[in-house]
């Protein structure tokens, strides 16, 4: 894609974020195209997305699209036509889903961002006999509950979905952890897009506070103390960014992991550093930093916190050895 | 996705990198025998030039070291990233790289980018190993402040006559020439007054005193110039120009070095990933050091495609220094809260290098500017922050 079409791509994209309803923000997205860039150039569609989406912590449902479509041809999913859904395990310790499948029926606990009640498809990770399983329902359904989840950050709309259905199709073995690997890693990508933008965006909120904040009549960013915390949080940035672009270029579970890992750190350590830079103002409801924080601890947490993966990473490695070459020249 | 990839000095395509690196890594594997030595680890800083020596010219015969610097100055052409693939296996295959060899990628493109005329002479003696150089760029009263240095080189006739002295040289004893910042301008012209000379070490009233430094090593020089004749055809680049060279140097010896450490630091990690330690706590260090690894790879990739195409990574290379900083010491903290009893106790040779290795770790966020430099630097060329009035 040429450098004036990725542009005029990314502010039409971000005219449909900003002028459409909260509730209704997945279907304009579908009708401004944004399914066909997923399918065809996911890379841009989800760094145009996402990162906006962190740059300005509005939402779209559209992170159970990106997951669901390394499933998508389990039950041959059109997903230009078709609205599908994911129920993942909220954040929690570790990544094991949450939901339980037995005698064909799945009884679901988990979070959603898309409306389920209206979806085509559904995908739940899920435990059956100790074994992880990959089910997707068949909607659209109104016998599961969706509860709208408040919590620390009730601008992500998210819902918590509940209730037993039947089970259209179901893949166990290594199939399931391939598939639910796979899964993992696309929304792992996506939320290491949107954590870079959200950490950018603090960074930004933080630099132009302490360039013009006077204190002691000088501006406060040029006292060293904290031009080395912006100066730590822009190393983390810088970091995380890398990571996230070469998670583009192997596309596989390990630089998904990295990618998630490292922006999971950039946005912690953007968050502490920006909160103590903007001082008494950070701490205003007015100001929009609250927003960026909740978005950050949140979205670090969910589909494993950059400590649960430094862990998970960490515990392949002492088990396999280090791998050969994971980034070329 | 190949942005980061784009627009490399002459094209050296991928497969032509990975071609290179079969034919390299065929090599090392035929010649290991013959190799073997060199692969040694030891505290002594004379063996370790000696092997250096004696590796080099295997690897410059073989014409390993020619590969990614320009024909007209001894190389046989292609991207530097070469030398980047190159710095790669032999930390793979277990060479250990000797500051030496990373003196010549902090010091050699910069003579070659300012001073081509010196370069085309002295560059593929610098490749052969038939020269070592070393780098005359800190004072007792310059250090972070390298732009107030004091070591003076006046005008006279056809040369200068050099006064002062320098501090932190590297491989100062074993090195014939150095690269030298001087100050040919005023005092208060502070950073736009210095000029880098190329320096023939056995000059009289040069003289070479080693520093000692905590690991116990005399890697480190001093350097005293005693009037000290310079022929003015030595001047690299410009008069005035030392500062943008010196610039460039330091953009090396954060971007390129990092590149040839992060080979380094990858090997040694492994090694402690396979002592196979039941330690709980070795998961978590292997995850978050992997983790800083990996960015310090990631990020010292960019400046060395910066440098091979021609371009200067600036500020940005400070990032690749406060990420090295970091990760160089994780490791070795790493290693001695997995490892006491090897660590602190034991006498024999690998304990003693590691345990050299540690204590030359708590150095990598002093040289090539301190960690409160590149931070300075980052928020105020990178993040955009006020400078102190």
């Amino acid at each position: 894609m040429r450098n004036d079409e990725r542009e005029m791509l990314r502010s039409g994209l971000q005219r449909v974020l900003i002028e459409s309803e909260p509730g209704s923000v997945g279907k304009a997205l579908r009708e401004f195209g944004w399914i066909d860039l997923l399918l065809h150039e996911p890379a841009e569609a989800v760094a145009s997305l996402f990162e906006f989406q962190g740059a300005t912590s509005m939402t779209s449902p559209m992170l159970d699209v990106v997951m669901f479509q390394p499933l998508a041809d389990l039950v041959g999913t059109d997903l230009t036509k078709e609205t599908v859904g994911l129920i993942a395990p909220g954040p929690s310790r570790g990544t094991l889903p949450t939901s339980l499948l037995a005698d064909g029926a799945v009884a679901i606990d988990g979070i959603a961002s898309a409306e389920i009640g209206t979806c085509d498809w559904i995908a739940v990770p899920a435990i059956a006999d100790g074994e992880l399983v990959v089910v997707i329902v068949d909607g659209p359904l109104d016998t599961l509950s969706c509860e709208p989840v408040s919590g620390l950050d009730p601008w992500l709309r998210l819902h918590r979905i509940g209730g037993t259905v039947t089970a259209h199709t179901i893949v166990r073995g290594g199939e399931a952890a391939a598939r639910w690997s796979a899964a993992t890693a696309a929304g792992r990508r996506a939320l290491a897009h949107e954590l870079v933008g959200g950490a950018r965006a603090m960074l930004a909120l933080a630099v132009e506070h302490a360039s013009t904040r006077e204190q002691f009549g000088r501006a406060v960013g040029t006292f060293q103390a904290l031009k080395h915390r912006m100066a730590d949080a822009k190393v983390n940035l810088t970091a995380a960014e890398a990571a996230v672009q070469e998670s583009w270029v192997t596309m596989d579970a390990t630089s998904a992991l990295l990618a998630k890992l490292w922006a999971g750190r950039a946005s912690g350590v953007g968050a502490k550093h920006a909160q103590q830079v903007l001082a008494g103002m950070g701490f205003t409801w007015e100001h929009p930093f609250h927003r960026y924080l909740r978005r950050a601890v949140l979205l670090d947490a969910t589909l494993g916190s950059s400590r649960d993966l430094a862990v998970e990473l960490g515990a392949r490695l002492v088990r396999d050895g280090l791998p050969q070459v994971l980034v070329d020249l | 996705m190949s942005a980061t990839r784009d627009g490399l000095a002459d094209g050296a395509a991928g497969t032509e990198l990975s071609d290179f690196r079969a034919a390299l890594r065929r090599w090392l594997e035929e010649e290991q025998s013959e190799l073997q030595p060199y692969r040694a680890l030891t505290p002594d800083l004379d063996e370790q030039f000696a092997l250096f020596r004696g590796f080099s010219a295997r690897l410059y015969a073989a014409g390993w070291v020619r590969r990614g610097w320009q024909e007209e100055f001894g190389g046989l052409g292609g991207s530097g990233l070469y030398r980047g693939v190159l710095a790669e296996e032999l930390a793979m295959a277990g060479y250990p790289l000797h500051n030496f060899h990373g003196l010549k990628e902090v010091l050699g493109p910069a003579v070659a980018r300012f001073g081509p005329n010196i370069a085309s002479w002295a560059l593929p003696r610098l490749l052969s190993t038939d020269d070592v150089w070393c780098q005359g760029f800190s004072e007792p009263e310059a250090g972070s402040d390298l732009g107030s240095l004091r070591l003076r080189a006046e005008s006279a006739g056809d040369h200068w006559r050099v006064n002062g002295q320098k501090v932190w040289t590297s491989g100062a004893r074993y090195a014939n020439r150095c690269v030298l910042l001087a100050r040919t301008g005023t005092r208060e012209e502070a950073h736009r007054g210095i000029t880098a000379l190329f320096v023939d070490m056995d000059a009289p009233g040069i003289a070479v005193r080693d520093l000692r430094a905590m690991n116990g090593d005399s890697e480190f020089g001093e350097l005293f110039f005693d009037d000290v004749l310079v022929p003015k055809d030595r001047t690299i680049g410009r008069v005035g120009d030392g500062w943008a060279l010196a610039m460039y140097v330091l953009s090396s010896e954060r971007g390129a070095w990092a590149w040839e450490r992060q080979a380094w630091l990858h090997r040694r990690f492994r090694e402690l990933l396979e002592r196979n330690d039941a330690d709980p706590r070795a998961t978590s260090f292997a995850g978050d050091t992997f983790a800083l690894l990996y960015a310090m790879r990631l990020v010292s990739r960019r400046s060395i495609y910066c440098l091979a195409r021609g371009e200067e990574p600036g500020a940005a290379s400070s990032v690749d220094k406060v990420l090295m900083a970091s990760t160089e010491q994780a490791i070795f903290d790493g290693y001695l809260e997995l490892f006491p009893h090897a660590a602190l106790l034991d006498d024999d040779r690998q304990s003693d290098a590691w345990r050299s290795e540690f204590l030359y770790s708590r150095a990598a966020s002093i040289y090539g500017g301190t960690g409160e430099i590149q931070r300075n630097l980052i928020a105020e060329r990178l993040v955009g922050l006020p400078r102190e009035e």
